[in-house]
């Protein structure tokens, strides 16, 4: 039952053909993003880029074939929705939508308050199909940043450098989380001076408890 | 009431309020990322979900609106399957065919609530069943031989007091 | 004038010359000789739909069958060459006329043979030639079952001769692409039944009617039917359901992607899992997921794997799921404590008209004391005695163990410390001015109580006392050590919390009104049983009383403390368990099946509570009911003397230390056994 997945495209079941039609759909939407993105239209490019991902989405279970049409709620016996893609076409799927995420992030840290946790799962969703992805461990460095998770932060930048690294951007944010951090352990040395100080003042009182039988 | 078009895989256009349509998780994470803009009226094609069933998923999620969003703990609950709400049972009193693309749909469209009711009534298809009736229920081909089949039989058998 | 008509040759006007052949049967006639290469005889006209058994009577000798005309076509004898050409044939539906000359050929030996005079239907060939039409790929076995049920409706309807034509309306026409049927029976098992249908004599107009409804438009169609839905009686919807529904059952759980299906599978009990594993090769693969069967152990409460289980095996080439097992397993166990027949027990003689004081009981090992002076050490596994421990010069009457280390205590005022394997006494700790009666091990050391009012913690390594522990005015009866606080329980009706290495004594908890008899403490609650009835409930922490457990009538002989559930055993021949979080009596065990007497000793775990009583029996009662399951032992001299002291299980076995005080009873060990293994079905 299950068809042996030709090498390339050119000996194509039905199935798979219409799943190269969504594919190619996919990357003009891709394209089309791009376009909006740098004409500064971002939100416009975001919506195409979830356009692309949606072609994308579970192509590899495609939609059973149109039978008796209106009757019986439409759609009748089920046929086997599995379509081996090719190799060719499953690198193109990875391919788009590791672009599609890394470019949503790009667009969200465009917005005036962006939303960064969600910049985040797209990073993540990228590394997921690519762990040395340099764009997406640099974005998630500036979303973890701007989360105040300042070591992940630098973590996230640290593996972006490997490739380039003496890249500004990269560098600029290193520094800044550099910052943040030694802001916040001076922050913490005074509370914890604080809290000294208070025990200090009150260590009469502790004795006296101890002394209670 | 902001509206949303959805588009169907065979091209069937769906207007659509955006708290109906938000019941998908992954339009709602594509709504929220836009923020407050209108999308500029182009509709969103959804090439997995055919006419038919778009249509019964988008009366699904219209029912639902309203409900409270489920709670955070799923992991430790008890699954059952005699929870649900009488619109669904109704709803999903439908071909298996249609129960099969439903669950798709949901999956494929991110719906908890519809994935969940679906799978329950398959699972309920199930439920109580001797292994021979679930093929006759299913149309399953017997693929042992007698011998696996009681390889099986022995392997799966379960002690209860009669 | 009566010309002789060649049913091999002739055309329609002619064959209409004859009686009883109008222009449709002329027409049936020829599409029945087109698609069987001709006829071979006269007699095979009664095959022809319509076609009645007095046309050669009709028409006497007019009627002749010549030479067959040749035919291109292959040479396919064997139906088995036949069908697994078919099987692996991926025709799309218009090719399907294409076949129906092979399908002529093997019709010609199905007609033969029945000419021969046997009348037999023929099983596979004619009608797997039939099925070809409609169907791209098909299973012999499955057609067989076809045939078979065809031919029963043949035999039903009566004269078969007539009915045996096998031709059928449309096997020459090519079938339309979108015709829903075709489409969706790629695996079917089950042809449509309208092929029954359509054996019989099929009016006049239906080919006209059915080529004129393949002209109209998709939507046209479509009123069509609903119009002819409409004009149908129930038991024609009856047979259009029937046909279809069989389409429309597909074994999606195989088709949905493996998570999906997984999801579905996830909202079953285990018992239908089991049965759902059954079906077919695809399902059975499926519901041996581990991940499946682990969320189901999560769910009753085992989350995790011991060694054991982590062994992988594999059967027919599945890897075992190991969570599978282990569920299994379990319930296998519990069903057996519940309702196992209960095989002989081992018994372990020893400690003759002596008491069993006190019993330990931990992997295969069981510790027995008794007064006799000696504490006993058996295999668990062979109810052999390992070693005897002796030393002591006065009954033993407590005893801690861990892992091989035992620790005992008497009432010659003294510890000793046992090395389980080789029955050495390492130690013997002095230091008490009166009987050892309580003891508790935490890690390598151990606080003891005694008659003589103190408690005395030792490090049992070196055998030294570290701490001795003033306060109580009278015997020292129960005592809790976890290693941070030890709790103490006397006769002077109080209560202590100590700090052992400062010797401190915290708290005094004063409340009851008689001696203290128990305790249990789990580090934020302290619970104390005592002769006034009551049990009491205090915060270890502050020492302040929590609730009064009141509703027993007698003295609380043992409690066991468990994630804030209690389960107390009192003389009153009751047991009742209690949330000591809100002081509330969940259930008491009693009822028909009842203790005759007091409580001696229970043990309880997620599901059961098992309680032994000097009323011979020990018994098994469901924890979250009350409810009583079933004696697990009952001694014959029960009632009579015979008595059960006291009881350790384990998930897999209960030992019960057993005896008498009137001779009745011998004393000795029972070893149940509930495990798994033993019970092969």
């Amino acid at each position: 039952m299950a068809e042996a997945a030709p090498l390339d495209d050119g000996d194509l079941s039905k199935k798979q053909a219409i799943a190269l039609k969504r594919i190619d759909q996919g990357e003009i939407y891709k394209q089309e993003g791009n376009m909006c993105y740098r004409e500064k239209n971002y939100k416009k490019a975001i919506g195409k880029y979830h356009r692309a991902l949606l072609q994308v989405k579970d192509v590899d279970r495609q939609d059973g074939q149109q039978m008796l049409k209106g009757m019986m709620g439409g759609v009748s016996g089920v046929e086997d929705r599995s379509c081996q893609l090719t190799a060719t076409m499953a690198e193109r799927v990875k391919e788009l939508e590791m672009s599609c995420y890394n470019n949503l992030a790009a667009c969200l840290l465009h917005d005036t308050n962006p939303n960064y946790e969600r910049v985040k799962e797209y990073c993540q969703n990228v590394l997921k199909l690519d762990e040395q992805n340099r764009k997406a461990w640099y974005r998630q460095g500036v979303a973890l940043y701007h989360l105040k998770d300042y070591e992940e932060a630098q973590d996230c930048l640290n593996r972006a450098r490997k490739k380039v690294p003496k890249d500004p951007d990269i560098l600029r944010y290193l520094n800044l989380c550099k910052e943040a951090l030694s802001k916040q352990l001076q922050a913490e040395k005074h509370r914890y001076q604080g809290m000294f100080q208070k025990m200090a003042e009150g260590e009469e009182e502790v004795i006296e408890m101890d002394d209670d039988k | 009431m902001p509206n949303i078009k959805l588009q169907s895989s065979d091209g069937e256009v769906f207007d659509v309020d955006v708290d109906v349509a938000k019941q998908s998780i992954t339009i709602k994470t594509m709504l929220e990322d836009l923020g407050m803009d209108e999308d500029d009226d182009e509709a969103i094609p959804l090439p997995n979900v055919n006419s038919a069933i778009l249509g019964k998923v988008l009366e699904w999620c219209q029912f639902h609106k309203d409900d409270p969003p489920p709670p955070e703990d799923e992991e430790n609950r008890e699954k059952r399957t005699d929870d649900l709400c009488g619109f669904d049972i109704d709803f999903l009193k439908v071909d298996q065919g249609t129960l099969f693309e439903l669950i798709l749909a949901a999956n494929y469209l991110d719906i908890k609530g519809l994935l969940d009711a679906s799978c329950k009534t398959v699972a309920n298809m199930i439920k109580g069943k001797t292994p021979e009736e679930i093929r006759k229920t299913f149309n399953i081909k017997n693929d042992f031989t007698p011998a696996e089949e009681e390889q099986v039989r022995k392997e799966n058998s379960w002690c209860e007091e009669k | 004038m009566a010309r002789r008509v060649d049913i091999n040759s002739a055309d329609v006007d002619e064959l209409s010359t004859l009686q009883g052949i109008g222009k449709a049967r002329a027409e049936a006639i020829i599409r029945f000789r087109l698609s069987t290469n001709g006829f071979r005889n006269v007699n095979e006209l009664m095959f022809v739909p319509g076609v009645g058994n007095n046309i050669l009577e009709l028409n006497g000798n007019r009627i002749i069958c010549g030479t067959i005309p040749a035919q291109g076509g292959h040479n396919l004898r064997s139906s088995a060459n036949f069908s697994s050409r078919l099987r692996s044939h991926s025709t799309p539906p218009g090719a399907v006329a294409s076949i129906s000359p092979r399908q002529s050929i093997t019709r010609r030996e199905s007609v033969r043979r029945l000419d021969d005079g046997h009348h037999e239907r023929t099983p596979s060939t004619s009608r797997q030639a039939l099925s070809v039409s409609i169907v791209e790929h098909e299973d012999t076995q499955q057609k067989h079952d076809q045939v078979k049920r065809k031919s029963q409706f043949e035999e039903r309807k009566g004269s078969p001769t007539k009915r045996t034509c096998w031709f059928s309306e449309d096997t020459q026409r090519p079938v339309p692409p979108l015709s829903p049927i075709h489409m969706g029976l790629k695996k079917s098992d089950a042809l449509p039944k309208r092929r029954l249908s359509a054996r019989l004599q099929p009016p006049a107009n239906l080919t006209e009617w059915v080529k004129t409804f393949q002209h109209w438009s998709e939507a046209e169609k479509v009123l069509a039917i609903d119009e002819l839905i409409e004009k149908c009686d129930p038991s024609q919807v009856r047979h259009i359901m029937s046909v279809i529904e069989p389409q429309f059952q597909r074994d999606f759980i195989s088709l949905l992607p493996k998570e999906l299906a997984l999801h579905v599978l996830s909202f079953l009990e285990p018992s239908d899992i089991l049965r759902a594993a059954q079906t077919c090769q695809t399902w059975r693969i499926l519901c041996e997921d581990n991940l499946l069967w682990r969320e189901k152990c999560v769910e009753i409460g085992i989350d995790e794997l011991t060694s054991k289980q982590l062994r992988r095996r594999s059967y027919g080439g599945i890897p075992r799921s190991r969570w599978k097992s282990l569920f299994l397993r379990t319930h296998q166990i519990e069903y057996n404590w519940r309702h196992g027949s209960i095989k002989q027990p081992k018994v372990l003689k020893g400690h003759d008209d002596h008491v069993i004081t006190c019993l330990q009981f931990s992997a295969q090992r069981i510790v027995s004391g008794s007064d006799d002076n000696t504490l006993k050490v058996w295999s668990a596994l062979t109810g052999k005695c390992l070693r005897t421990l002796t030393g002591h010069t006065g009954g033993v009457w407590s005893s801690q163990m861990k892992n091989n280390i035992i620790v005992s205590g008497s009432t010659d005022r003294t510890l000793r410390v046992w090395n389980a394997d080789s029955g050495q006494c390492i130690h013997t700790l002095f230091g008490h001015t009166s009987t050892v009666r309580c003891m508790h091990l935490h890690e390598n050391k151990v606080v003891s109580g005694s008659r003589d009012a103190s408690l005395r913690l030792w490090d049992i390594d070196t055998g030294a006392c570290l701490h001795v522990l003033m306060g109580h005015v009278a015997a020292v009866r129960c005592v809790q050590y976890d290693g941070r606080r030890v709790v103490s329980g006397a006769y002077d009706y109080m209560v202590k919390v100590w700090n052992p290495e400062t010797e401190e004594c915290l708290h005094t908890l004063q409340g009851h009104t008689n001696r203290v008899y128990s305790l249990q403490y789990d580090g934020v609650h302290i619970v104390s049983g005592s002769l006034d009835t009551s049990i009491r409930v205090w915060d270890a922490d502050t020492g302040v009383l929590r609730h009064t457990l009141t509703g027993h009538q007698s003295l609380t002989s043992g409690m066991e403390l468990k994630d804030n559930i209690l389960v107390s055993g009192n003389a009153d021949s009751t047991v009742k368990i209690w949330d000591i979080t809100t002081g509330q009596c969940l259930q008491t065990l009693q009822g028909a099946n009842k203790h005759q007497s007091a409580v001696t000793s229970l043990q309880f775990d997620k599901k059961f509570v098992v309680t032994s009583s000097d009323d011979g029996t020990v018994k098994l009662w469901d924890l979250k009911t009350g409810e009583f399951i079933r004696n697990l032992v009952v001694l014959e001299s029960g009632g009579s003397g015979g008595v059960v002291w006291r009881v350790q299980a384990s998930q897999t076995k209960l030992v019960c230390a057993v005896g008498s005080r009137n001779g009745t009873e011998e004393t000795k060990l029972l070893v149940l056994d509930f495990d798994a293994e033993l019970f092969l079905r």
